[in-house]
């Protein structure tokens, strides 16, 4: 499990969050989100272990994340941020070849990078330069990257299962390459990899969540499977917004619109 | 969509990249074994070059006499002509050349080094004004500590460098504490400013030690500072390589943590590496690299902001490569550079400093231009 | 001489070869012909060489010895502070005269490990110095009986100057300028060549209170009011002559510029203290107090 537990936590003076729980479990895709300002982001780098929390405890498969070392944690989990700019003309490939482990074998690392490059599409530009990629374009790269990372953790220790921490992972992508995201997400958790996301696409989140989590004013205001979650009142009550949940014919996907006054 | 699920499932492109990375790892390879050679030519025929007329079969000679005195009991060494050439080139040559490679391999990786570690490719350590802090160091021993030399004895030997590295130590960590922002993140334009006040700072402190020297201070810092390097016996030589040998050693290794550094803080601790350590061992490594190489030659300019980036034209930006390639290229552009200051005024000699910068601003100039043109010399 | 050998293990034994190579030349040169080869570290001694007939042993000088104009066309070894150790010993000397602040020290070090003699002649800021300057020259050179007479026409010149100056009333105070770089005016303090010569040409410097040269305001300049101003005539002709530096405005509020007291000698006659010495203080003199001051006593002493 990565969890929060009665976790509160402070950014600039101001408490962001107040003794939240909430866990993500191994093989789900779970979603954090909420309004902006909810602490979503916060939520995720107190369970990447990049925040210190004021109160309450951090878990990090079943260990409290605060004792365990760079090294360690890079094992553990993956982290993709929300921005990611390289001043230096790297390829692609290179890029994706950083978030390998230094302890996973050489002859694994080339099939790792590939696997990589192709759950984030990026192997037709695998040899062109970021430098001059587009702004979505770089973060396929990032998401390709951390997924290398993830990678090699599962093939160096394949019985600790690794977390991968994405914030706003689909935020600049076109249709397809966001449903690409998703469904590169939902084949590292069926290998065992915990997915963990921060996303304010409420359509997009019904597909991609197995797990969600709504944040508001730094609270937990619901959680469970997002059919369960996503029905107006709970969206009305999170967002203050109206919006009309609208299934389609088969009941496999849901679209939400907030053209209601 | 379809594109997606081509990409997903086609092995082909993946198999069809794959001869793309060895081609790139051995074209690496092979450049950093060119830039070695070339270090090594460059060595080698620094000695033939220079105003005492040494036939280049001589050279050899003495060279063996040097290594294998044994052997030299063949060759005829009762006259003075043999005695004194030998000289020339075990004195006056031989620690000279091995100054010009380890200053050109010292501040070379350290450009490299400071353009990863502030995360702009035109950090350098003249720019940001390390340089100019270790020569507020050495300029400070030399004149209050009374114009030690090298030729002083061991422990005075090592003064001038010690404080030339203390210098580019407070110099490179001061700069550091005003770039970082509260997030940790590094302001780049503010460091360079940084850099530009400091380097205004530190240069004041030298015209002030200068205002303070006596004559005879005054005579060590005339020389030194015309970036030369002429004052090289084998007694500095020791301190000089204690040096600089770990620090650029050091440097070399860390090229895979310092590309994961390129990402960002954040991302490089993700990733496993250890921020904090990773920084202060570059700073350090630095501060010692360029401490010793002002301490010695003065300064020195180019080589640590060009070096890097002809390595990056020819063989890209990962720092697993470039660090060693810079360090190589670096001390034989240096050793070529002095070759040419010995050999071209013979028998007087101009200052090395002075070559480098004839020759590397144009081309630096001419590097940006092209850049700015197609994008392409960046990265060829 | 002073020794400079500080060897290690593998120059002494280079210098044992150099030793017992050197063995038979020594003695051959004093049976034909005392004549070595000579590199020259300052202006002055090299000025002091061809004074006493011996500019023909010279095969290399430093970048300071421009006087006469043969010694311009001698190789130059670098500058007097800057000295190459493989371009002084690419010409082969068996002596090096250097003045004492020639250097580094590390190629001195070199140039005598290498088996050429090194020997350091001492400033002189006075008429006994320039003697005893000539004197310790003339010794290594074997030149003894040329520097007598090269002596005592100095000494007579310069006691002819001692007396006119002695019953000058007023000493007019000289400021020297070395250099005007930007916004700052070099001058001489205590202890300096130029100081010596202006009081040997009986004015007074019109600075104190600090040692050598250092850079001074244009303010301090203007209250301290000198009567004259001293430069090197290359220094004044950097900044286009006299006649341009009389209107910088550092200088031109001076009473002694607008009274047209600028004085441009040349550099190495000036400060040198060398052969020319007391001919450079009697010219001064005259510039300062009137050419009646002191009359020459003959021609000016001119080496060729």
């Amino acid at each position: 499990m990565a969890e929060l537990i009665e976790v509160s936590a402070a950014r600039g003076g101001r408490r962001v969050l107040h003794e939240v729980t909430l866990a993500a479990p191994a093989g789900c895709v779970t979603v954090i989100a909420g309004p902006n300002g909810s602490g979503k982001t916060t939520a995720l780098a107190l369970m990447a272990g990049d925040l210190r929390p004021s109160t309450g405890r951090v878990l990090l498969g079943d260990a409290p994340i605060e004792g365990l070392s760079a090294a360690v944690r890079a094992l553990r989990r993956a982290v993709m941020p929300q921005h990611f700019n390289l001043v230096f003309a790297f390829t692609v490939r290179e890029v994706v070849e950083m978030g390998l482990l230094p302890a996973l074998p050489a002859r694994r690392r080339a099939p790792v990078v590939e696997e990589a490059l192709a759950l984030a599409d990026v192997a037709a530009m695998a040899e062109r330069p970021v430098t001059q990629l587009s702004g979505g374009e770089r973060q396929r790269v990032s998401f390709a990257r951390a997924t290398a990372q993830v990678l090699s953790a599962q093939a160096v220790a394949p019985d600790a299962p690794a977390t991968l921490f994405l914030d706003e992972p689909t935020a600049s992508l076109d249709l397809a390459h966001q449903a690409a995201v998703v469904r590169a997400a939902h084949r590292l958790a069926a290998d065992g990899v915990r997915v963990v996301m921060v996303m304010h696409d409420l359509t997009l989140i019904d597909a991609a969540a197995d797990h969600l989590v709504l944040l508001k004013e730094g609270q937990v205001a619901a959680a469970g499977a997002p059919r369960a979650v996503l029905d107006e009142p709970t969206i009305r009550s999170v967002y203050a917004a109206s919006v009309a949940v609208i299934e389609d014919a088969d009941a496999r996907a849901v679209a939400l619109t907030a053209l209601r006054p | 969509m379809s594109g997606v699920d081509g990409a997903l499932g086609d092995d082909a492109a993946a198999r069809g990249a794959r001869p793309a990375v060895d081609r790139r790892a051995r074209r690496r390879l092979l450049l950093l074994a060119l830039f070695a050679l070339a270090a090594l030519v460059a060595g080698v025929g620094a000695f033939t070059v220079g105003a005492y007329p040494i036939p280049a079969g001589q050279v050899l000679g003495a060279l063996v006499r040097a290594i294998a005195p044994w052997g030299a009991e063949a060759l005829s060494l009762g006259d003075a002509e043999a005695a004194q050439r030998d000289l020339v080139l075990l004195e006056i040559r031989a620690p000279r050349i091995l100054f010009g490679l380890l200053v050109g391999a010292a501040l070379a990786v350290s450009g490299a080094a400071m353009q990863a570690l502030f995360r702009n490719p035109l950090a350098d350590p003249g720019l940001v004004g390390v340089s100019t802090g270790a020569a507020l160091g050495a300029v400070a021993m030399i004149v209050f500590a009374g114009a030690l030399t090298p030729t002083f004895g061991a422990l005075a030997g090592a003064a001038v460098p010690a404080a030339a590295f203390l210098g580019a130590a407070v110099v490179t960590v001061l700069i550091f504490l005003i770039g970082v922002r509260g997030g940790g993140g590094v302001d780049v334009a503010l460091m360079l400013l940084a850099g530009v006040a400091i380097n205004a700072i530190a240069g004041a402190g030298v015209g002030a030690m200068t205002y303070l020297a006596d004559d005879q201070a005054l005579r060590s810092l005339t020389f030194w500072t015309m970036g030369s390097l002429a004052v090289s016996g084998w007694d500095a030589l020791g301190i000089t390589f204690a040096m600089i040998a770990p620090a650029a050693l050091w440097l070399m290794l860390q090229g895979g943590a310092l590309n994961r550094y390129l990402l960002g803080e954040a991302e490089a601790g993700h990733l496993g590496v250890d921020v904090r350590r990773l920084k202060t061992g570059v700073i350090l490594a630095v501060a010692l690299s360029v401490g010793a190489a002002v301490a010695v030659a003065g300064a020195i300019g180019f080589v640590g902001l060009v070096t890097p980036h002809l390595v990056r034209m020819m063989g890209g930006p990962d720092n697993r490569f470039v660090l060693p390639g810079a360090a190589l290229l670096g001390a034989a552009l240096t050793v070529t550079a002095d070759a040419f200051a010995r050999g071209v005024a013979a028998p007087a000699e101009i200052p090395v400093g002075l070559v480098l910068s004839a020759v590397g601003g144009p081309f630096f100039l001419w590097f940006l231009m092209s850049r700015r043109a197609g994008g392409a010399a960046w990265r060829n | 001489m002073t020794s400079l050998s500080r060897p290690t293990r593998r120059t002494a034994v280079l210098s044992a070869f150099a030793a017992l190579a050197a063995g038979p030349l020594l003695s051959t040169r004093v049976q034909a012909d005392a004549r070595r080869r000579l590199i020259a570290l300052g202006g002055a001694i090299t000025e002091t060489l061809y004074f006493l007939d011996r500019g023909d042993w010279l095969v290399g000088a430093d970048t300071t010895s421009s006087y006469p104009s043969a010694a311009q066309d001698l190789p130059k070894v670098g500058y007097l502070r800057a000295v190459s150790a493989e371009g002084t010993l690419s010409l082969a000397p068996d002596l090096v005269i250097a003045e004492e602040s020639a250097g580094p020290p590390d190629a001195l070090e070199a140039i005598a490990r290498a088996g050429a003699e090194v020997a350091y002649v001492p400033e002189a800021r006075s008429i006994d110095g320039v003697v005893a300057k000539i004197d310790r020259i003339a010794g290594l050179v074997a030149a003894e009986e040329a520097a007598a007479r090269l002596s005592a026409t100095i000494r007579e010149r310069a006691a002819h100057l001692a007396d006119a100056v002695a019953g000058v009333e007023r000493r007019p105070r000289v400021l020297f300028l070395m250099d005007l770089r930007e916004g700052a005016l070099l001058s001489a303090g205590e202890g300096t060549a130029a100081k010596a010569i202006i009081e040997l040409a009986g004015g007074r410097n019109a600075l104190d209170g600090f040692e050598g040269y250092k850079p001074v305001s244009a303010e301090s300049i203007l209250a301290r009011a000198p009567d004259a101003i001293l430069m090197m005539s290359h220094a004044a002709e950097r900044h286009g002559g006299v006649g341009a530096l009389a209107r910088d405005p550092r200088l031109a509020g001076l009473q002694a510029v607008q009274d047209g007291r600028l004085i441009a000698m040349e550099g190495l006659k000036l400060l040198g203290f060398g052969p020319r010495t007391p001919d450079a203080a009697r010219e001064l003199a005259a510039a300062l107090h009137g050419p009646a001051i002191a009359p020459p006593l003959g021609a000016p002493l001119e080496a060729s």
